[in-house]
């Protein structure tokens, strides 16, 4: 591997952690951390995967830095398949860097984002599948979001994937047997292609649909807080938070342009936007607001409509709901600290879910919660299924499934079998762009294994 | 001491290409077979073609091979296969007469300008700085030769086996080719064993066709080659048996006498076409397996049971084949067999089928690990036509894997090499839509033409075929049908479907039920044409929808095989690869990105990471 060089790169988050991890791959680490680590128990060399108690040193000062752990790695079985070696310090960011910095000086690079994860895929240690989980897991955020890509790291999505290769190469070695050995009896049935054809593209369906809460757990829903001027959204919005993000006054009109923050319930995450009130702009500022409002409705998952419970349910608000109407949407009535005055029935009757809050005075906050919750993630989430949360994923199932609908519609049509030969062979094709491809000697050896062949 | 430009060692069906194919572009070439009465003799079943290999064959055709009319010239049963199914896996299968195939092939060869035929051993490559320079044959005969090219099939340490008794032969009969194999290893070539097999004959006297089920030749019979007009042979049956449980037990008692089975046999067998007792003993649970009884010849009493390679003892293969309804008083004229035989490893060659280790030096046939008359007939013609080219000093001519299954066939060899021996499959061709038997000569000859491998009349013949085609095509193109009353009235006369809107004959001819031949009454301006061309038409009419999509797979794939890399690039260079996708790469040495990803172990992400560096040189 002499054509390779070595990186290190701090491999723990940054912040105030309990370990900091640095980690060195390539050729030279075994070499630099005999330079830059000293221990007193030790030969020559590291003993492979064990860990040693003992000081990093400025080789050029002798002056010693931390107390740290080390172990060494030696290929093949490490994460990148190239020696590793990894110093595990209790201090903080500055020291960590002391020492990244004298590995650098030693020979090795400053890793680029990823480049651990890339060199396992490049030496074959992980598919891409895992290598992207592992690029999710080092930007995850929430709870379920881990899960999820842990899911992913088990290979439950890998599992599914390769399930559905097998029945569409098991369907394609029975019509490749029937192409090209006409004259064998080669036991193949239709109906049953038909029937597993048609389970694998239902089963590909539901990993489509799962994109969206896939989708949502990785990147989180878009909340949108509108409401006429003054009802309190802001006000929401930092209770919500918890902290004083936007700025609150009793002045109409105060908040012009969105502001958003991201919360948590749950493990799922929610960008929540807060808006302009909407009513009549009093000047070109707030009429650009407004309508940036209005062009983000359609966009958002759901939207929080607040209407102010100490006064009366006004043409403004019966403005605004023409705006939002249709949309998915929770009516907040805020202010339930002061004497009631809206018309609770009218809200109702939009049949809308009504919660009730005081921002001011924390109240009704966890019941907004909950409900947000519920109306995002729907009853018992379906999250013991295998989600996907890669638009390429989505896009190779997509044209997996076409080309499986278009397989059928050959066998439907009577067309002859290597036209529905063609199409299985375009979705392994597609669905080689998750996994890997499907080589002919592949589907060869299956037919061997499984038709008496030969005359 | 005699001077040739190419030696050609072996005159069977890989030799017989090679030979004709060099000697027709024009250079001094030199046969030489260890036996002249068996020139393109066939060892094994008398039939050429099947699924894939009729493809090979009308490729053969296409760039002015022989195999195609030698079997127009000689066959005595014509089919075509899978005429239920579509165009592209439609394939013909011949039963050829087999000592006339063989006498007409070497009368073909003997009236080969620039061709001289000797019979002798080779025993020994002659070489000189790496480059090779002529033969040496067992009598001490010297050979000079400026390529050499060696179509040695089974001969090369072959070994029969017949149960636990063998001996060395080339097959059955004939000498085997032992101080070669020496030579090649000597050479620092890495040779390994492989296993084939065939069947006993039998006495066709001692048969019971009242008792078989006959299978009748096609009438009319279509010929192979693109040249014959018309087949006037005589033509015979075959006839279809059936094993029985009967027959299944004898056979497992035979096992433990069985050279495959007792370990005496180490060459690895072909998968696709086992032996008689590896079927048996892989599939318990089948009740009977379908034997072909195929006749040798028109001359010949001799019958050959396809489907019962053996080599148990002789006293199971006779009891066996005595279990067979209609065989039960069957004498065996010759036992089947099996034999061993070393092969080169063909990832050690180049696509043009030159060692990369002996310059000019060229391997062609069962010799790089395939089996079949076809496959050998068409490496022995891509090696023939390439040793010509380098004499001529011309670039190489290799064929894409979109282009042949010549290309698929070569390309697989070369890319990924053999554990078993290679047979041809429509299903390893991904291109399989555009390949089809019925536009070879479309597909190849102007290309074979271009380089001086095939014959001007040839040429003519095929670019009149396509200007043809053309023609017709933009005539149908141009022709409008009006939904009126009358035109109406003749659809319906003709069983189509009545139109609304004004519609191309084109578009008319898409429609699955509408043929050619329905055209002619509604459009006057459309003359008649030949059956061939009309089937071409329709096929590009009705297909097009695949074929375009097959073509832009094509063009995606040939992105990557256009981008060459340098010939000693150092794979060291690049980073990110891991030391066994380098020393695959520097192995195989690929002409390509394309080649390089077919590679097996070189995974997508070392084909991204070859690219990115290739980009990042300037390279590509």
């Amino acid at each position: 591997m002499e054509n390779v060089d070595t990186i290190c790169a701090i491999s723990t988050p940054p912040g105030e952690g309990g370990i900091g991890i640095i980690r060195i791959s390539g050729p030279l680490a075994h070499s630099i951390l005999k330079k830059v680590f000293s221990t007193k128990k030790r030969g020559n060399r590291f003993i492979s995967h064990k860990f040693y108690l003992g000081y990093i040193t400025d080789p050029a000062t002798k002056e010693p830095i931390d107390e740290v752990f080390a172990v060494f790695m030696h290929s093949p079985n490490t994460y990148t398949r190239e020696d590793i070696a990894e110093i595990h310090s209790h201090a903080g960011l500055a020291t960590q860097k002391t020492i990244l910095s004298l590995i650098i000086r030693e020979g090795a690079r400053l890793a680029e984002p990823g480049e651990f994860t890339k060199r396992a895929f490049l030496n074959g240690r992980i598919d891409l599948i895992q290598a992207e989980s592992v690029l999710d897991i080092i930007q995850s955020e929430t709870e379920d979001e881990l899960k999820c890509v842990i899911k992913y790291l088990e290979g439950t999505l890998s599992k599914k994937i390769n399930s559905i290769k097998e029945n569409l190469k098991n369907t394609l070695v029975e019509i490749e047997a029937l192409i090209d050995f006409p004259e064998e009896e080669i036991e193949a049935d239709e109906k049953t292609h038909v029937s597993i054809l048609k389970k694998t593209r239902d089963t590909i369906n539901r990993l489509i649909d799962s994109y969206y809460e896939g989708r949502a757990i990785k990147h989180g829903f878009e909340v949108l807080i509108v409401g006429r001027a003054n009802v309190g959204k802001s006000s929401l919005l930092n209770s919500l938070l918890l902290i004083e993000k936007a700025i609150v006054t009793p002045i109409p009109g105060t908040t012009r342009d969105m502001v958003e923050d991201t919360i948590h319930i749950k493990g799922i995450k929610l960008k929540i936007i807060d808006t302009a009130g909407l009513r009549k702009p009093k000047d070109i500022v707030e009429k650009e607001g407004i309508e940036r409002v209005h062009r983000r409705i359609p966009e958002v998952d759901l939207i929080i409509w607040v209407l102010d419970g100490s006064e009366k349910y006004t043409d403004e608000d019966e403005e605004i709901y023409k705006h939002i109407s249709g949309k998915n949407t929770v009516a907040v009535i805020n202010k339930i600290d002061l004497p009631r005055e809206i018309e609770g029935e009218k809200i109702l009757s939009k049949g809308l879910k009504i919660v009730e809050t005081s921002a001011l005075k924390d109240i009704g906050l966890d019941t907004l919660k909950e409900v947000l919750y519920e109306n995002l993630m729907g009853k018992g989430m379906k999250s013991k299924a295998t989600l996907i949360t890669n638009i390429r994923h989505r896009d190779s199932l997509i044209k997996t499934r076409d080309s499986i609908e278009r397989a059928l519609g050959c066998i439907k049509k009577k067309e002859s079998l290597e036209f529905t030969a063609f199409e299985l062979r375009e979705a392994l094709f597609h669905l080689g762009e998750i996994t890997g491809e499907t080589c002919a000697e592949e589907i060869l050896n299956d037919i061997f294994s499984k038709f008496c062949i030969g005359k | 001491m005699d001077r040739f430009d190419v030696i050609v060692i072996g005159a069977g069906h890989a030799g017989c290409e090679t030979a004709l194919a060099s000697s027709r572009m024009g250079v001094k070439t030199l046969l030489l077979t260890i036996n002249l009465d068996h020139i393109a003799y066939m060892s094994c079943n008398p039939a050429v073609g099947g699924l894939g290999k009729s493809h090979l064959v009308k490729e053969i055709d296409a760039l002015d091979g022989e195999m195609a009319l030698n079997t127009d010239a000689t066959g005595i049963q014509f089919k075509v296969l899978n005429t239920k199914k579509g165009p592209a896996v439609r394939s013909t299968r011949v039963q050829a007469d087999k000592m006339r195939y063989a006498l007409r092939m070497k009368h073909r060869l003997e009236r080969q300008e620039n061709l001289h035929i000797r019979q002798a051993i080779v025993e020994k490559l002659l070489v000189d700085s790496n480059v090779i320079q002529g033969v040496e044959t067992k009598w001490g005969e010297k050979f000079y030769g400026k390529s050499v090219i060696l179509t040695t099939g089974t001969f090369l340490r072959g070994l029969i086996h017949i149960g636990l008794e063998h001996f060395e032969a080339g097959r059955m009969g004939d000498f085997p080719s032992i101080g070669l194999s020496n030579s090649l290893k000597e050479l620092g070539f890495e040779i390994g064993r492989l296993k084939t097999g065939t069947c006993p004959r039998l006495d066709g006297r001692t048969i019971d066709f009242s008792k078989l089920e006959p299978q009748y030749s096609d009438i009319p019979p279509k010929p192979f080659s693109f040249l014959t007009t018309r087949i006037e042979n005589k033509l015979v049956p075959c006839y279809i048996v059936y094993t029985n449980n009967k027959t299944h037990e004898l056979i497992r008692t035979g096992l433990d006498r069985s050279p495959l089975y007792t370990g005496k046999i180490k060459g690895t067998g072909v998968r696709y076409c086992p032996s008689i007792e590896d079927k048996v003993v892989r599939f318990k649970e089948k009740e009977r397996h379908r034997i072909f009884i195929e006749p040798e010849g028109l001359d010949t009493l001799e019958y050959y049971p396809n489907g019962l390679a053996t080599s148990l003892p002789l006293d199971i293969q006779i009891q066996m084949l005595r279990s067979i309804k209609g065989l039960e008083k069957v004498e065996i004229t010759r036992p089947g067999y099996g034999i061993e035989y070393d092969f080169v490893f063909p990832t050690q060659l180049y696509p043009t089928l030159e060692t990369k280790l002996i310059r000019n030096l060229f391997l062609a046939g069962q010799i790089n690990g395939t089996t079949g008359y076809e496959e050998a007939g068409a490496q022995g013609l891509m090696a023939g036509i390439n040793a010509a080219l380098r004499l001529k000093e011309a670039g190489a001519f290799i064929i894409g894997r979109d282009e042949a299954y010549i290309g698929v066939l070569i390309d697989d060899l070369v890319t990924k090499g053999v554990d078993e021996p290679y047979r041809m499959f429509t299903s390893r061709a991904e291109h399989r839509l555009l390949l089809r038997e019925d536009n070879a000569d479309l597909r190849l000859t102007e290309k074979g033409y271009a380089i001086g491998a095939v014959s001007k009349e040839r040429y003519k013949k095929v670019m009149e075929k396509k200007s043809k085609i053309e023609e017709v095509l933009s005539i149908l193109r141009s022709i409008r049908l009006t939904p009126s009353k009358e035109t109406n009235m003749m659809l319906k006369k003709f069983l189509m479907e009545e139109i609304k809107n004004p519609v191309t004959l084109e578009e008319l001819l898409k429609k699955p039920e509408v043929n050619m031949k329905d055209l002619y009454p509604m459009a006057p301006a459309l003359e008649p044409v030949e059956e061939e061309i009309a089937y071409q038409v329709e096929l590009n009419i009705k297909y097009q929808g695949y074929i375009d999509r097959q073509k832009e797979m094509v063009k995606r794939i040939l992105s990557l095989e256009n981008k060459k890399i340098p010939e000693d690039f150092n794979y060291k260079e690049v980073s990110g690869l891991s030391k066994e996708v380098i020393e695959k790469l520097t192995r195989i040495t690929p002409v390509s990105l394309g080649q390089a990803s077919r590679i097996s172990g070189v995974t997508p992400a070392a084909v991204t990471a070859l690219l990115v560096h290739f980009k990042k040189k300037g390279i590509i």
